[in-house]
């Protein structure tokens, strides 16, 4: 640490130490972040080791069953370190409308890792990947998939990144006629096709419009009673059970979720009067270890559906949860038993964690076919 | 700078420009550096702080006393609301000084190391430069002439993330 000081005469931002200097830059939105780095010399320079901010994605959209061919609105909130609690602070520059970047499609978030967003466009004509990061502005259309659909229900998405550096995103394509094998395909972030994987597991019952977690080299996602993980690297699936439901209820959809508590994958169950927290803590010779982590009662969060587990700032955690009646979409933190309203309301929200990275498309595709929106 | 209990240890700061403080050691101990200097007993009875002048050592022992008199956290699970909102509305009066004078405090802050005086001072510093340009930016910071980036450096700054400067 450097303890280099100056007499009182002239104190400049030049001689503050790096650490001070990112704590300072770590407490700002991100367009002041931005702005910081034509500031000077100093703030160049120690712009290129800038760890942003925790923060989130919300997605917010219309109801696609109205039919209506809506895009949403994609809004960056970042989780600012209070004292004694989290706080949650939406930067209005980066809320990005989905409706100038594609007009008259249905847009889903399926997913983020490392600053980059995977996009689904889904219209009757067409059905296309795109990748975009929200802090460099850019986007890029992936290469077709070889499997098409006309209808949202069908497809359920994964986007991470290998242990090894590959960013990769994984289709799972299911019921175009009743009886049809489960389809999948990954494709590779810089390569020139989708690849079409054989399966030797059995997909059925998976949440096809619940797009996947990513947590730690592999996606996982919510098959029935069972965890569906998929290895980035091995390209394998695998299946596990989850910690046993309270009685013999059937673990129906709307009352499990998965999420990232603890820095441990997240398993959250409704039961009949409590949202239950496991976590996931270990793994040994393919078993998956889990406790409880977290339980609420119920009646705290009465009439409302839970979206997203996250870990917030100070050791706490947040549960997104959307209020069923006014649609008001509300964090909750369950160290605190606080509420923050997130002053967004919308029939429908997709919640991602998200790490604001600069990475650069130009790294995946030739630049020509990069747009700056 | 005295204070009134005579029965408790004193400890005598001393600053770049030869001014004394006499203080209690219990405020002297939120400063994590005396702290260990006075653990490891390499204190003697005056401490010399040949790089932070008075009016700036003043400013943190004024910091320190209150916080030291204030209830600690972990002391106390049911710590009094009213003690807290004391202790809040002290720290945004305590912050309402010029800008050349908060970096004095943060850079001495961090040789002492009082983690919280260091929290409030950074916490400071972003929220006056939050939203701002990048030229109001510097005037508020303060940049030196030399430490700016050339206009072909600046240009490409900007170019990178051309969106956030519509």
């Amino acid at each position: 640490m450097s303890r280099k000081l100056q007499s009182h005469s002239n104190p400049s931002l030049e001689d503050l130490p790096e650490e001070l200097i990112f704590y300072i830059l770590s407490r700002l939105p991100e367009t002041t972040i931005i702005y910081c780095k034509c500031v000077c010399k100093r703030l160049r320079y120690l712009f290129s080791e800038i760890r942003l901010p925790k923060c989130l994605l919300i997605y917010q959209y219309q109801s696609m069953i109205a039919g209506k061919h809506h895009p949403g609105i994609l809004q960056l909130v970042e989780i600012e370190e209070e004292l004694e609690q989290n706080h949650l602070l939406r930067d209005p520059f980066m809320g990005i409308d989905m409706t100038k970047l594609f007009p008259r499609s249905f847009i889903f978030l399926a997913g983020s890792v490392d600053g980059l967003v995977c996009l689904w466009e889904l219209t009757d004509e067409c059905d296309r990947t795109h990748i975009c990061n929200p802090m460099t502005r850019e986007h890029m259309t992936i290469p077709k998939q070889n499997i098409h659909v006309k209808f949202f229900l069908n497809v359920t998405y994964g986007f991470g990144v290998s242990l090894a550096g590959e960013y990769k995103v994984i289709r799972i394509v299911s019921r175009i006629v009743r009886g049809d094998p489960v389809k999948v395909e990954v494709y590779t972030l810089g390569s020139h096709h989708w690849r079409n994987l054989d399966v030797s597991c059995k997909l059925n019952y998976l949440r096809l419009w619940d797009h996947g977690i990513y947590f730690n080299g592999h996606i996982y996602w919510i098959m029935g009673n069972q965890l569906l993980s998929f290895n980035l690297d091995k390209e394998k699936f695998q299946l596990f059970p989850f910690p046993p439901p309270p009685k013999q209820r059937i673990i129906g959809i709307g009352n499990s979720y998965l999420g990232v508590l603890k820095g441990c994958l997240c398993y959250l169950y409704k039961s009949d009067n409590a949202f239950i927290f496991w976590v996931m803590t270990k793994e040994h010779k393919m078993k998956k270890y889990w406790h409880i982590e977290l339980d609420i009662a119920k009646s705290t969060l009465e009439i409302t559906s839970p979206l997203l587990v996250t870990d917030g700032s100070n050791d706490q955690s947040i549960l997104f949860v959307q209020n069923r009646e006014n649609h008001q979409l509300v964090a909750y933190c369950p160290e605190t038993n606080k509420f923050e309203d997130t002053k967004l309301s919308e029939t429908n929200f997709r919640i991602y964690n998200y790490r604001p990275s600069f990475v650069k498309l130009q790294n995946f595709q030739s630049s020509a076919r990069i747009h700056v929106f | 700078m005295s204070t009134s209990s005579s029965s408790s240890k004193k400890i005598v700061l001393k600053s770049a420009d030869n001014e004394t403080f006499e203080i209690d050691e219990i405020v002297a101990l939120e400063s994590q550096a005396i702290k260990n200097m006075i653990e490891d007993e390499c204190a003697d009875n005056v401490i010399p702080l040949g790089n932070i002048d008075s009016k700036t050592l003043s400013k943190i022992i004024e910091y320190c006393k209150k916080h030291a008199e204030s209830p600690k956290k972990d002391d106390n699970a049911d710590i009094d609301e009213k003690a807290v909102e004391d202790l809040k509305s002290f720290d945004a009066e305590f912050a309402k000084v010029d800008m050349p004078l908060i970096q004095d405090i943060l850079m001495a802050a961090n040789f002492l190391n009082i983690d919280n005086l260091i929290g409030l001072m950074c916490r400071t510093i972003a929220d006056r430069i939050k939203g701002k340009t990048p030229e109001e930016i510097r005037k508020i910071l303060n940049i030196n002439k030399n430490d700016l980036l050339s206009p072909e450096q600046e240009a490409k700054a900007r170019e990178e993330n051309s969106w956030a400067f519509d």
